[in-house]
């Protein structure tokens, strides 16, 4: 009896063995994907578009659609219209790596903006580079463009990395006169990051000192405890490298009416219209945010994406999701206007070439064979809230 | 000292909310030893429809969206008794695929922004203390409530009935109490509490699409807390969990802070002091 | 003449599971015939999946949760013991190699030793403490481990890669990459299906059987309850982190949401709509799962499909799409339409009397 059972499966083994290699094609290391005679070029987009996430990927895809049409009305690709499929990764980077597969080998993408979230880029990544397909990620995630990964040749921030923007708020609070700094972080890799970066520099530096830190999770509840523990530590500034809009919003609140009343300086994808609606327009004041765009002067093209996005009947969010979901899909564009060939291959040869990129920010994109980070702590603005509306921080604070 | 009194006043406003949706969870309970776990989902539903309707009719507009995501659960309870199927663990994966439709709900028709609404604002200081006046008011509100339910429960004609049913469906049903609806009512109550606590939630903190599991976990953690022996003992049990959780946040990093409700609730569970049918002895 | 019998027909100990007359035979053949099934459909696909990579990695992914969902099938299907953290043990065999082959350089053939080890243990130790339980209440504390494991798993530093997770995680080292993967995934499958079929027809499998009608009864004609659960319960955790060796080294990257209670309510909703007393139900269950998920429309209207669906199949197959054959529950629905009408005609009468 247990023998028929070893047989079977042994014999069932051999034959989903035998079947598998004798029908399998050769492993062929694809090189990316190409555009066909007389057809649109297919980008792909794995994004959040559910889940946990999705506060950022839902606006992401709005603002990746607007930037097509608006490719498409101004000439296209040397004449080519280009077409956005997007697939929602869920907030899963299962879901991601299995998305961008079918994206890639069913849909026949030549690139792929995503994804929402550090992790779902990173399982997407192999996968990508194994098909020689790039990926464009708005992620400020830093392992996504780290020189010594297998797929570093594929993949291209279109967001600032967290290894510049830290710094960046540490500096400007620095020059705003701060020297006892207190940091509110979210319980996620970019606020373990922050944290752990910046416990780094106290050590080295004696400009400044850590007087507390507190942190939250990702859906926290209540952050009115740790408001007061900072309170108590008696800072000059509190540092906020958060991505959550609600906690932001709700600290905010909390510290104004706690009395705490000094310059909150937050991290890049704080800076969106919601948290002044949170947060209430007297607590934002405080506010110091980096961006890409300086909401008092907007670049003529930054404030015509604007009015697309509007048109296209979403809600600008003010921030990063709208930029760099629209830089995403624009960088690919500029690049393509400029590469050999039409293909997955000419778009990670042009993007490499180091030829300025424009796109919706205030500086434009630039990358090299060493350098996957298209924007530099250099292209940040620094903007604060006045009557409830963005404002640029200079001259106002 | 006075931070940890500010960090008991902060943890006594949560914990009134999350005795609310625990007391919700606690009627389920009682009534048709069903876990609810959808009763999060209610909170967010309710909450997210007062901030689009808006202050002051958005707060009756979120306490009847809570009552209709009960009653929906309270339907597909029905309709699992109608086809026999009785246990425990059926009704439990029913309300968490009601719970993921809710969320869902909430994210497609509202949108991904988290809300808020301003109902009362400041701070009350005593000495080194600050009382936020929607704590306070947070936490009247949910005394009340419950007190009132109590008292509807245990000296209304009405209230008898409910217990009865409560105690035997079968008895009740002999003496012809019209048993459905009385647990549908029973619904429609434990939504109205979980509902109300969405509302004084998007009130105080703020609303978002995924706080739903997120406050069911809290609700169950303060409905096990005291063993489930009634609704009082769910709200004190829900100003525990929030305490717990305040004076956590206040003094330790949150990845800490986060795993204490859920290490009490796998000790509470392990000890067998929650108490259910088909416990192996 | 006795002799001669007595040569022909030798008389010796079988135990039950070892009877080997004729109908045991037949009963024998159908039992394997859904592992045998499952493995000839895998091979019959396998042409048809090698047109389209994107099709391929669905089978490689429902044969990872497939093997999670059989693990459950046992731990509740036999133990009646719901864990919400099949995922989370697999997740333990997923980081338990993810780390030997990156940090240590082991080989992937004996990290598997440790993936099944590992979760095996946690498990049993688990088990110890929630076999007394009572179904939600266990299913409960399975779902607190699983949120615990997550936020422990964050704060691992360099081991676990924190939340960055880790990456680079060497491939099986097998010619033909995807079609061995979807090859190795089924054969896991069938194996795993041939372990719950052997548990069940062992003795143990009785004890288990046993427990579950009468726990009382059970103990009392010697059986000990806790041991055999706990048992099964490991014997559960040690198959799922299988699935995960599988996952990690298919995926090449490990995020610690990767295998998260989501996934683990995903492999529960799957068996419990699949059925769970059988041998089949957890990879059809699996199967329509990922069907679902991928194929249902929209996107953020997603969830609302979902748990209609999940609501829909409690109410329409309570024992699972593979608990009643379709035969019976035809006859079911036709005899409770009838008895219905017997009983409000019978309601009618008598409110017309009174």
């Amino acid at each position: 009896m247990r023998l028929r059972f070893f047989v079977g499966a042994t014999v069932s083994v051999a034959a989903l063995v035998l079947s598998g290699c004798g029908a399998g094609t050769g492993e062929a290391q694809a090189s990316g994907n190409g555009v066909a005679e007389g057809e649109p070029i297919r980008i792909g987009a794995v994004l959040s578009l559910t889940g946990a996430v999705a506060a950022f990927g839902v606006p992401e895809r709005a603002a990746a659609e607007v930037a097509v049409d608006y490719v498409n009305e101004n000439g296209g690709v040397d004449g080519r219209e280009i077409e956005l499929v997007v697939a929602d990764d869920m907030s899963d980077p299962t879901q991601a790596a299995r998305a961008a597969q079918r994206l890639i080998t069913d849909e026949g993408v030549i690139a792929i903006v995503g994804a929402s979230t550090g992790s779902g880029t990173l399982a997407m990544a192999p996968v990508a580079a194994q098909h020689g397909v790039p990926v464009l990620a708005p992620n400020g995630t830093i392992g996504v463009t780290d020189p010594r990964e297998d797929f570093f040749s594929y993949v291209f921030r279109t967001s600032v990395s967290d290894e510049d923007t830290i710094p960046a708020l540490l500096e400007r609070a620095k020059e705003d006169g701060a020297e006892r700094i207190a940091v509110f972080y979210q319980e996620d890799a970019l606020g373990r990051f922050s944290a752990e970066l910046l416990e780094r520099l106290d050590a080295e530096d004696d400009e400044f000192e850590i007087v507390a830190s507190a942190s939250v999770p990702l859906e926290a509840t209540d952050v009115s405890a740790q408001a007061i523990r900072i309170r108590n530590a008696q800072p000059d500034a509190v540092l906020m490298p958060l991505s959550s809009v609600g906690v932001g919003g709700s600290f905010l609140r909390t510290a104004h009416e706690t009395g705490l009343n000094v310059p909150m300086y937050g991290a890049l994808a704080v800076a969106q219209h919601a948290i002044i609606d949170t947060a209430g327009a007297a607590a934002t004041e405080n506010l110091v945010v980096a961006n890409m765009v300086n909401p008092a002067e907007p670049t003529p093209a930054q404030q015509d994406l604007y009015e697309r996005i509007e048109a296209a009947g979403h809600e600008p969010t003010g921030g990063f999701p709208d930029l760099f979901g629209a830089n995403s899909v624009r960088v690919i564009a500029e690049a393509l206007k400029l590469a050999d060939e039409l293909s997955s291959e000419g778009l990670r040869e042009a993007l490499e070439s180091g030829e300025p990129l424009e796109a919706w920010a205030t500086v434009p994109y630039s990358y090299g064979p060493d350098n996957h980070d298209g924007l530099s702590a250099d292209g940040l603005v620094w903007t604060t809230v006045r009557d409830g509306d963005f404002v640029s921080a200079d001259g106002n604070l | 000292m006075s931070s940890l009194l500010n960090f008991l006043a902060i943890g006594v406003a949560l914990g009134a909310l999350y005795g609310l949706i625990a007391t919700s969870m606690g009627l389920i309970w009682q009534s048709t030893k069903v876990l609810d776990l959808a009763v999060g989902g209610y909170a967010a539903v309710a909450g997210m429809v007062t901030a689009a309707v808006g202050f002051p009719w958005g707060a009756l507009a979120g306490l009847a969206a809570g009552v209709a995501a009960s009653l929906v659960m309270g339907v597909i309870f029905l309709a699992l008794q109608r086809r026999g199927v009785t246990d425990q663990i059926s009704a439990a994966f029913a309300s968490i695929g009601l719970l993921f439709a809710s969320t869902s709900f909430v994210l497609w028709y509202f949108g991904t922004d988290p809300r808020y609404v301003e109902f009362i604002t400041g701070t009350w200081l005593l000495g080194d203390i600050s009382f936020s006046r929607q704590g306070v008011f947070n936490v009247a509100v949910a005394f009340v409530v419950v007190g009132a339910v109590l008292w509807g429960m245990h000296r209304t004609p009405a209230g008898e009935v409910l217990r009865a049913t409560a105690i035997s469906p079968r008895n009740a049903q002999l003496i012809g109490v019209p048993v459905r609806r009385v647990q549908l009512s029973m619904f429609a109550l434990s939504g109205l509490l979980a509902g109300g606590a969405g509302v004084l939630m998007v009130f105080t903190r703020g609303m978002s699409f995924g706080l739903g599991l997120t406050l069911t976990i809290a609700a169950f953690g303060a409905m096990i807390v005291f063993g489930v022996r009634g609704l009082v003992t769910a709200l004190l049990g829900g100003l525990v969990i929030g305490v717990v959780e305040a004076v956590g946040a206040g003094y330790f990093p949150a990845s800490v802070a986060s795993m204490v409700p859920l290490i009490f609730i796998f000790a509470v569970l392990v000890s067998g002091r929650f108490k259910l049918e088909g416990a192996r002895p | 003449m006795t002799a001669q019998v007595t040569a022909r027909t030798p008389v010796r100990e079988v135990s039950p599971s070892q009877r080997v007359g004729p109908a045991a035979r037949g009963r024998a053949l159908r039992e394997i015939a859904p592992v045998v099934a499952v493995l000839a459909i895998a091979v019959a696909a396998t042409p048809l999946l090698l047109g389209s990579a994107g099709l391929m990695d669905t089978s490689i992914t429902i044969a990872t949760f497939a093997i999670m969902a059989i693990s459950l099938g046992i731990a509740y299907g036999l133990g009646d013991m719901l864990s919400l953290a099949q995922a989370t043990f697999g997740a333990v065999g997923a980081y338990a190699t993810a780390i030997a082959t990156t940090s240590w350089g082991v080989s992937p053939w004996l990290s598997l030793i440790l993936a099944i080890a590992l979760p095996a243990a946690i498990s049993y130790g688990m088990a110890r403490l929630i076999v007394r339980l009572s179904p939600l209440a266990l299913a409960l504390a399975t779902l607190a481990f699983a949120e615990l494991f997550e936020l422990a798993v964050n704060e691992g530093g360099d081991l676990t890669g924190g939340y960055i997770g880790i990456g680079a995680i060497p491939a099986l080292p097998l010619p033909n990459p995807a079609v061995s993967a979807h090859v190795l995934g089924w054969v896991l499958v069938a194996l795993a299906m041939l372990v719950a079929l052997r548990l069940r027809a062992s003795n143990p499998g009785r004890a288990l059987l046993a427990i579950g009608t009468d726990s009382v009864l059970a103990k009392s004609v010697g059986i000990q309850v806790n041991s055999h659960l706990a048992a099964t319960f490991s014997l559960a955790g040690g198959i799922a982190g299988v699935a995960g060796w599988f996952y990690a080294h298919t995926r090449g990257y490990l995020a610690p949401n990767s295998l998260s209670l989501d996934i683990s309510f995903m492999i529960a909703i799957a068996v419990i709509v699949g059925g769970r007393r059988t041998i089949l139900g957890p990879v059809v269950g699996t199967i329509l799962i990922v069907l679902l998920r991928d194929h249902v429309p929209g996107e953020t209207s997603h969830g609302m499909f979902y748990g209609a669906g999940l609501v829909a199949a409690l109410l329409l197959f309570p024992e699972g799409v593979t608990g009643e054959s379709w035969a019976a529950r035809w006859r079911r629905w036709r005899s409770r339409s009838s008895s219905d009408r017997l009983v409000r005609t019978l309601g009618a009468r008598k409110e017309g009397k009174a």
